[in-house]
């Protein structure tokens, strides 16, 4: 795993919440990582490669590579720069339970603050960012584009607040996938309390569609951990249950249970070839970020093993 | 161990909210939000057992500080030592104003003010001094202070007993602010009094509504004296009276129906009266009685029922109410004054419009009070008042002089030039005499207001004599006359009414006639008051009141004998009878004699209670209680000795500081407890 240089230089989320403007949140971080990754590897790598493809009838004869049929005597179809630019689609997850924080902030804002990084840091590179946020059904929707305020036009609906009831990733998802015809990147941000089955079935509509998605699995530390001391009634966020809960006695299977449920949302994940990343909301940003552009690396390797058919100009490898 | 505000004991029931806080912090008040609590467990709330007993510590704590400051409130005092009130009771001063008008002569009312005034006199400590003294109209003192302390302790009660014996109510109306007043001057002044010792009037009346205040009005109350109200409550309230109205019960002769005046009182239950006539002696009913309704609260006129045709004195009687003491009216019934007035003339023709008589007989009308019996040239022996005119005979003349000289009064009208030598003969002298000339008219001027001719005309809307004019008139040259007073004179300065000292009498000559051809005098509304005027002067005749309330004092001449209707005499000195009980009494005056009814004060009447607030509005010094019962004033005397035995004690204070001390301990002890709590978090 590649770490950055050093601990020291990452921002701490809690005094970059205390941002107001998303949008200047995002480019903090996009730049901090920007100015300390800039000679990575991994520069560029998000301009994909132009297909070559060879020509069959229907396609659009304007897209015939001329140049190719007077040397080899056969059809390409050249795809255009920007028709292979990125399209990646942020799904942000709306709902009240997003709106739960232990430590300042919640992890409705963390979300939204990852949401815009990536937005911010795709934009920049030229790549088109789409943004559907949702929570029992969907909210907001911007389809992909990369156009001069566009990008403000995505930070003022992540800045909407969190106003939904439950989470409910399937409908949500498979409506988002009815709209998104073309192939791209799909990025999910979630905290995934909803029922197992649930889940699974909409990471599979997901993967049906051929995107390449990655889920980050955002969590509050209270939830991951568990670390309280006294007896409270705890009130559920979505659906206002009430229930008393002694954290001494609760704690062991409160966490075995928690852990069951993140392992199988990964295990899920894994099974259906997306990527999968847990964050807590005390992760510096930058790293998430990072963990983003690792996943979709790995993916591209993978894919490169997978698809052999995929041509092999990776600018981002070099 | 007693309790001076013991109510506040139940100020320690508060300690059931320690302990009720205390249960409500055994359950989780502490709420949290989570985000979801689909990996949760209900868990049962449990205790730790250590937890707990030092709450309960805690606990104690803060119901001993609630307790204890329970406690303090109640001001605990130790009882051992609180003296008793009685027997070292301070030295007092105070004067009983017993009530002895005549609304105390309701049923009970009387008995149960002498018995309070006994008990007053039996709870006084030894050293107190106490002077009791009636009041009505006036002030009596029954037990001064003198005798109050030349008496042995023991023989007090029963010295205020004798006394109280020795009087009963009266029928005079109350005048409370006066007796309030003299109280009050007599406990200033009273020097051998220490300025620390209270002084108290002490007030054993019914307090009627009526009550007379009006001295006290402006009345600069001595510092240190306290007034308090033993009010006299009657046993029944229904009261109605029966009192005459202003105009109503005249003495007129032939007036058998007088209007009277019913009120009944605001609290009174009955509205169904009976009015009828009795015997005046002995209240046995004559005649019809008329039923009567009165709305309670309410007074109305009415007529009285025929009077039935006796020779007893009657009163008129009302029945159907519970006290009786104000349900008889009495009314004088006198018959007219005979005055016997002798004309001596030639003008004397009865049915003659241009002679003096004519108007003369028509001017002397009976009246309500006086028959005046007109006689014609029938000689003088038994006139009270002579009128003379024209020439008259020697005989007459001469009659005429004896007559004036032997103390009475006559006038002589100089009607023509003849009279005027009849008028020299009768004076004795001779006068220079002529016909006045007069222009036009002639009228009065410089008429003396101040002979008792003229008095009644004195006001300005009766002394306007210019209406009445004059065609004729006889001069006279007055200085011959040494003992004349001119007391009018014609607008040319001739003497037009001279008053002429002749013997004893007195002779007043009228210049001109009243008669057409004279003058308009006759026609003139001054001509018959004039007359009147004059027969007053001369006979002397005073107007008798003849309906009075009870308490009026009335004069009466020298030599005149006062007597009530059973036959006992009233005294009458320097020349005034007082009217002391209701009734009818016979004033004789030499030959004369007349009645006068005499009726109770309509104000004692008014039965209802006195509002005490208006006695504080008048600056009455009120006692705190100002009307208390015995057992009042004796719960109060024993609150005060309490109060000062707790307030030597101070009991509270300690109690306080020890509360203090414990909440210094809770607080920290509480501030130990959380301590770890707050580390936890």
């Amino acid at each position: 795993m590649v770490q950055p240089n050093t601990r020291s230089s990452l921002i701490h989320p809690k005094s970059l919440m205390a941002i107001r403007n998303l949008e200047f949140r995002a480019r903090i971080v996009v730049e901090g990582f920007w100015n300390g990754l800039h000679r990575s590897p991994y520069h560029g790598f998000s301009v994909e490669f132009t297909e070559f493809r060879q020509y069959s009838p229907g396609d659009d004869l304007r897209y015939l590579d001329w140049r190719v049929f007077a040397r080899s005597d056969r059809y390409y179809i050249k795809k255009f720069e920007d028709e292979t630019n990125l399209r990646c689609h942020l799904l942000v997850d709306h709902s009240k339970s997003m709106g739960y924080g232990s430590l300042g902030y919640t992890k409705g804002e963390y979300a939204n603050t990852l949401a815009a990084t990536i937005a911010y840091f795709l934009f920049k590179q030229g790549d088109a960012v789409g943004l559907v946020t949702f929570d029992e059904q969907l909210r907001d929707i911007l389809p992909a584009r990369n156009r001069a305020g566009h990008l403000r036009q995505l930070m003022l609906a992540l800045d909407a607040p969190v106003a939904g009831a439950s989470t409910d990733l399937k409908l949500p998802l498979t409506r988002i996938m009815q709209m998104v015809r073309k192939r791209g990147v799909v990025v999910l941000i979630s905290d995934l309390l909803t029922p197992l089955e649930d889940l699974q079935r909409a990471l599979a509509e997901v993967c049906a569609f051929g995107h390449e998605t990655i889920l980050f699995h955002v969590l509050d530390p209270a939830e991951a951990q568990f670390q309280f001391s006294d007896a409270a009634i705890f009130e559920d966020i979505e659906n206002g249950r009430k229930l008393y809960v002694d954290p001494a006695t609760v704690r062991k299977s409160y966490l075995g249970k928690f852990q069951a449920h993140c392992a199988a949302a990964q295990s899920t994940c894994e099974k259906r070839g997306i990527g999968y990343v847990q964050l807590t909301t005390d992760r510096p940003l930058e790293l998430a970020l990072f963990d983003f552009l690792r996943q979709r690396m790995e993916r591209a390797k993978r894919r490169r093993v997978t698809a052999p058919a995929a041509r092999e100009q990776t600018k981002a490898a070099a | 161990m007693s309790f001076l505000a013991p109510l506040f004991l139940l100020g320690g029931l508060a300690v059931a909210l320690p302990i009720i806080f205390h249960l409500i912090r055994r359950t989780p008040m502490l709420q949290r939000q989570f985000s979801s609590l689909m990996f949760l467990n209900p868990s049962p709330p449990q205790l730790s057992r250590r937890s707990r007993l030092d709450k309960i510590l805690l606990l104690l704590l803060r119901c001993l500080i609630i307790g204890l400051i329970a406690f303090a409130f109640a001001r605990p005092f130790l009882r051992g030592s609180v003296p008793n009130a009685g027997a070292t009771g301070a030295q007092k001063v105070s004067v009983v104003l017993l009530d002895t008008s005549a609304s105390m002569r309701r049923e009970g009312v009387w008995t149960e003010a002498t018995s309070r005034t006994r008990e007053l006199a039996r709870r006084a400590a030894p050293a107190d001094r106490i002077q009791i003294s009636a009041f009505d109209r006036a002030v009596r003192r029954l037990l001064s202070f003198e005798d109050w302390t030349a008496l042995r302790p023991e023989g007090r009660v029963a010295a205020v007993e004798q006394r109280l014996n020795s009087i009963g109510p009266t029928w005079y109306a109350g005048e409370l602010g006066n007796a309030l007043v003299s109280a009050a001057e007599q406990l200033d002044e009273l020097a051998e009094v220490g300025p620390n010792i209270p002084k108290e009037i002490v007030v054993v009346s019914d307090l009627q509504e009526s009550s007379r205040l009006q001295n006290l009005q402006g009345f600069e109350w001595p510092k240190n004296v306290q007034v308090s109200f033993v009010t006299i409550a009657a046993k029944s309230r229904n009261n109605a009276a029966l009192h005459p109205t202003i105009e109503g019960v005249s003495t007129n002769r032939g007036e058998t129906r007088p209007l009277v005046r019913i009120s009944n009182a605001a609290e009174s239950k009955r509205e169904q009266f009976k009015l009828t006539w009795a015997d005046a002696r002995s209240g046995a009913p004559v005649g019809l009685s008329i039923d009567v309704q009165a709305l309670a609260g309410k007074a109305r006129a009415i007529r009285a029922p025929q009077q039935p045709k006796t020779s007893a004195d009657l009163r008129l009687v009302l029945t159907g109410d519970e006290e009786p003491f104000d349900n008889s009216l009495f009314i004088a019934t006198s018959e007219p004054e005979q005055v016997q007035v002798a004309f001596l003339g030639a003008g004397a023709a009865e049915n003659d419009p241009a002679g003096l008589y004519f108007y003369l007989r028509r001017a002397f009308q009976e009246t309500q009070r006086r028959k005046v019996n007109l006689t014609n040239n029938a000689g003088l022996s038994s006139a009270h008042f002579a009128v003379a005119a024209d020439a008259l005979p020697e005989a007459q003349s001469t009659a005429l002089r004896g007559y004036v000289e032997s103390g009475h009064t006559a006038l002589f009208v100089v009607n023509n030039s003849q009279a005027a030598k009849s008028l020299e003969k009768i004076l004795g002298q001779s006068l220079q005499t002529s016909e006045g000339v007069v222009k036009g008219y002639g009228m009065l001027e410089q008429i003396d207001f101040t002979h008792p001719v003229f008095a009644p005309f004195a006001e300005p809307r009766f002394s306007d004599f210019t209406k009445i004019h004059f065609w004729k008139m006889r001069h006279f040259e007055t200085n011959g006359l040494g003992n004349a007073r001119v007391l009018a004179r014609f607008d040319n300065r001739s003497p037009a009414l001279l008053e002429i000292g002749v013997g004893n009498g007195k002779l007043l000559v009228l210049a001109s006639g009243w008669h057409p051809v004279d003058s308009q005098l006759a026609l003139s509304t001054k001509f018959v008051p004039l007359l009147y005027s004059m027969l007053d002067y001369a006979g002397g005749f005073t107007e008798h009141t003849t309906l009075v309330t009870v308490g009026a004092e009335l004069p009466v001449s020298q030599g005149a004998s006062v007597q009530r209707l059973d036959g006992s005499a009233v005294p009458a000195e320097a020349g005034r009878w007082l009217a002391d009980a209701p009734g009818l009494f016979k004033v004789s005056e030499g030959a004369r004699s007349y009645k006068v009814a005499v009726n109770l004060d309509p104000a004692e009447s008014k039965t209802g209670t006195l509002d005490i607030d208006a006695l504080r509005s008048l600056g009455v010094p009120l006692h705190a209680q100002a009307t208390q019962t015995f057992e009042q004033a004796d719960r109060e005397r024993k609150t005060a000795a309490a109060i000062e035995v707790e307030s030597r004690q101070k009991m509270w204070r300690w109690v306080i500081l020890a509360a203090l001390a414990f909440v210094l301990v809770e607080t920290w002890f509480g501030a130990r407890l959380s301590r770890p709590v707050f580390a936890e978090a």
